[in-house]
């Protein structure tokens, strides 16, 4: 079956057509600016730079200096650990300095290395769009108040202001996309292949196998799906990856209800029959017949769910169980401006990324909607 | 009967376990079919036809149905099989051409693809020679440029269209029984004749044994070498076809006869319709199924169930106390 664009516009009024398309370019900017945040962003490079020491290094250091100095060193700037030192002026701004063994006490003026964060520009520059605080330096530039000024409205330096840290939020906005990318995706595909499966190997085998299968899966349904997903997040840890995880667990039971009911439809009609007629296998009329015709209203209800996972991982970043800290998500965002807006006129921390986060479930749901249209046309004609 | 049996069917009862209790679909039902033999299977809706079809298939479904009695094909006792061996038998030697040929296809698979591929699988041919063997075949079943159509998808197609794929499909691997299961109720009447056409051209170039399963008779006298008219799950007449439109013995077939409409009728005559409706085959009235329905039913016809028996002519049996046109066995023990 082929989807093209043009089928699902194709007999749309201009005005539903503004509907649908917007909708999309919007998406596809949320999608590329997230992927190619690395691309797009300044980036922290950690580089071995020559500096003259303006002094001797006059004590007798052992032998792993670093490590001594800066516990857990470079490794360790996530943590919020490292040093900073105010840069000497060059092309590139120093964000932190760890030193590097400068060896024996040796003569001044001995040209050392030390190795040193360095904020390196975007691989692909768009001009104009020089995002400040670089890429994962969110934690860095945590350590450098000179860098930022807090609560700052729209500048031409920071497109959309600053954040109550100072950070600047559109390029926030974009890392922050990547998390309601991998939730909304990866554990939706999760979701989607798992609960998938389950509904289809239920509703076709049916007996004790659907009794089993759909016993859990109700028994899942029935459990509170905020209380789940915090569960699962405290027990195993703030982390992209259990974060994604677990609202994949909560979304498994709903893929498994709408798969086995279309599975038991699909698996009335006759050309199941006719495929077990010609001698096709289980495993075979599951795979070929009935997967198939299962497959668009499962995967429209996956886009209604990928608006939902966004959503809920909002949710769990405004109870603070997304992502650690100084990681950026678009919920995390939202919960970091709370308090300064009680506080002062600085509004916008909170209610930009809420705006992208309404925009982008919105352009979902519009076009979920048109292509449950199109679906149904097609169910309707068989 | 003398003649070599190539499929043999032997008291066959099958019955679903429904809400209201057992259905007994197919209730005693005895056959046999020779080779190349064309046998129809005439009744009306609900009296078992299609049931009875997809129990010599095996194509039931296995929950809360249970099917007793025994079937031999070709020698082989296909009701001692597991579902593996009879993967083997379905489609490669055994195939079925559905009721509706707007549903019996894969709406989201392509054309080509669900012609070849039990061929694949059963004949072990590569992809290409089986789409060589495909092209080939929908050529027989009379699709004009099969190599074009070969791509697209059944909503593509017309009813008729479809239908040809049906039975492309089902000769695809060469069977040598073909179990059409109303092929052409689905279809508009010039289409009927083209489909029924294609099948008899089909079966008699590939020597196939075919049932033929319809409420129709019209499609029955010109298409099958034999008939077996059912009712209520059970065998109600069964002759040569001439023969049995010669000398209609039951009154149930003589009521389904004089139910077609004839044109030479003058307009607005009533047609003749069967009173009532088919029995009840969760509580099946005592005695014979038809009694409730026939004109001629007498006190023993609703007490006594009449077996299938022969009257002389061996290949002439029908199951009634009082057959038309004959002095019948309940007549002697009456008068």
């Amino acid at each position: 079956m082929k989807l093209r664009i043009s089928t699902l516009t194709r007999d749309l009024s201009k005005r539903d057509k503004v509907a649908f398309y917007v909708p999309l370019v919007w998406l596809c900017a949320v999608v590329f600016l997230s992927l190619a945040a690395p691309l797009l962003t300044m980036r922290v490079e950690l580089k071995e730079l020559p500096v003259v020491k303006p002094t001797t290094v006059s004590t007798t250091t052992t032998a792993p200096t670093s490590n001594t100095q800066n516990p857990g060193g470079v490794t360790n700037l996530g943590g919020g650990g490292s040093t900073t030192t105010q840069a000497p002026a060059t092309s590139t701004t120093v964000v932190g300095t760890t030193t590097t063994a400068p060896a024996s006490s040796g003569t001044s003026n001995e040209v050392a290395t030390e190795k040193r964060l360095v904020a390196v520009d975007p691989i692909i520059p768009i001009p104009g769009f020089k995002l400040k605080p670089w890429d994962r330096s969110w934690e860095t530039v945590k350590e450098t108040p000179s860098l930022r000024i807090p609560g700052e409205g729209p500048s031409g330096d920071h497109w959309l202001g600053t954040d109550e840290l100072g950070r600047d939020i559109l390029s926030r906005l974009i890392w922050g996309g990547r998390v309601a990318l991998a939730v909304g995706i990866v554990s939706v595909l999760v979701a989607m292949v798992i609960g998938g499966t389950i509904g289809m190997l239920s509703g076709y085998l049916r007996g004790r196998t659907e009794t089993f299968l759909m016993t859990i899966a109700g028994s899942l349904l029935a459990f509170p799906s905020l209380i789940l997903v915090i569960a699962i997040v405290a027990f195993l840890g703030q982390d992209l990856k259990n974060i994604v995880l677990a609202i994949a667990v909560v979304a498994i039971p709903s893929f498994a209800r709408i798969s086995y009911a279309n599975t038991l439809a699909a698996s009335q009609r006759e050309y199941v029959l006719a495929a077990r007629s010609l001698g096709a296998s289980r495993f075979r009329v599951l795979r070929r017949e009935i997967l198939p015709n299962i497959f668009l209203p499962l995967s429209a209800y996956a886009l209604v769910v990928t608006a939902v996972a966004i959503v809920a991982e909002g949710g769990l970043a405004f109870l603070g169980l997304s992502v650690p800290d100084p990681q950026p998500s678009w919920g995390s965002m939202i919960n970091d401006g709370r308090k300064p807006l009680t506080l002062d006129g600085t509004w916008h921390i909170s209610f930009i990324p809420a705006i992208v986060m309404f925009l982008t479930v919105l352009s979902l749901n519009l076009i979920v909607d048109r292509i449950r249209q199109i679906a149904e046309g097609k169910e309707s004609k068989l | 009967m003398s003649r070599e049996e190539f499929l043999r069917i032997e008291d066959l009862h099958t019955s679903f376990k429904t809400g209201r209790g057992i259905v007994r679909a197919v209730d005693g039902v005895s056959l046999s079919l020779a080779r190349g033999e064309s046998l129809g299977i005439v009744g009306e809706s609900g009296s078992g036809k299609t049931v009875l079809a997809r129990s010599i298939m095996g194509l039931l479904p296995p929950r809360a149905t249970t099917r007793t009695g025994k079937i031999f094909f070709n020698g082989e006792e296909l009701t001692a099989m597991d579902s593996e061996r009879l993967r083997d038998y379905w489609g490669a030697q055994i195939a079925m051409v559905f009721q509706d040929p707007m549903t019996a296809l894969n709406p989201v698979m392509k054309i080509g693809r669900q012609v070849t591929e039990h061929m694949i699988h059963h004949m072990k041919v590569d992809p290409d020679n089986a789409k060589q063997i495909a092209l080939k075949l929908l050529t027989d079943v009379g699709i004009p440029e099969p190599a074009k159509r070969f791509d697209d998808y059944p909503h593509q197609m017309s009813g008729g269209m479809r239908q040809r794929i049906m039975i492309a499909i089902a000769l695809a691997c060469g069977p040598s029984l073909l179990l059409a299961d109303e092929p052409t109720t689905a279809l508009d009447v010039t289409v009927q004749a083209q489909i029924l056409r294609l099948l008899a051209v089909q079966r008699a170039e590939r020597n196939m044994s075919m049932i033929l399963v319809t409420h129709d008779l019209g499609v029955v006298a010109s298409n099958t070498d034999r008939v077996a008219v059912m009712y209520g799950g059970r065998i109600m007449e069964t002759a040569k076809t001439s023969s049995l439109f010669a000398n209609m013995r039951h009154p149930y077939t003589k009521a389904l006869f004089d139910s077609i409409p004839n044109l030479k009728n003058p307009s607005h005559t009533e047609l003749t319709v069967i009173p009532g409706r088919p029995p009840d085959l969760v509580n099946p009235p005592p005695g014979c199924k038809f009694a409730a329905r026939c004109d001629y039913a007498t006190d023993q016809c609703r007490s006594e169930e009449p077996i299938l028996e022969t009257d002389g002519d061996s290949e002439h049996s029908f199951a009634c106390w009082h057959p038309v046109g004959i002095r019948g066995k309940a007549g002697a023990t009456h008068a």
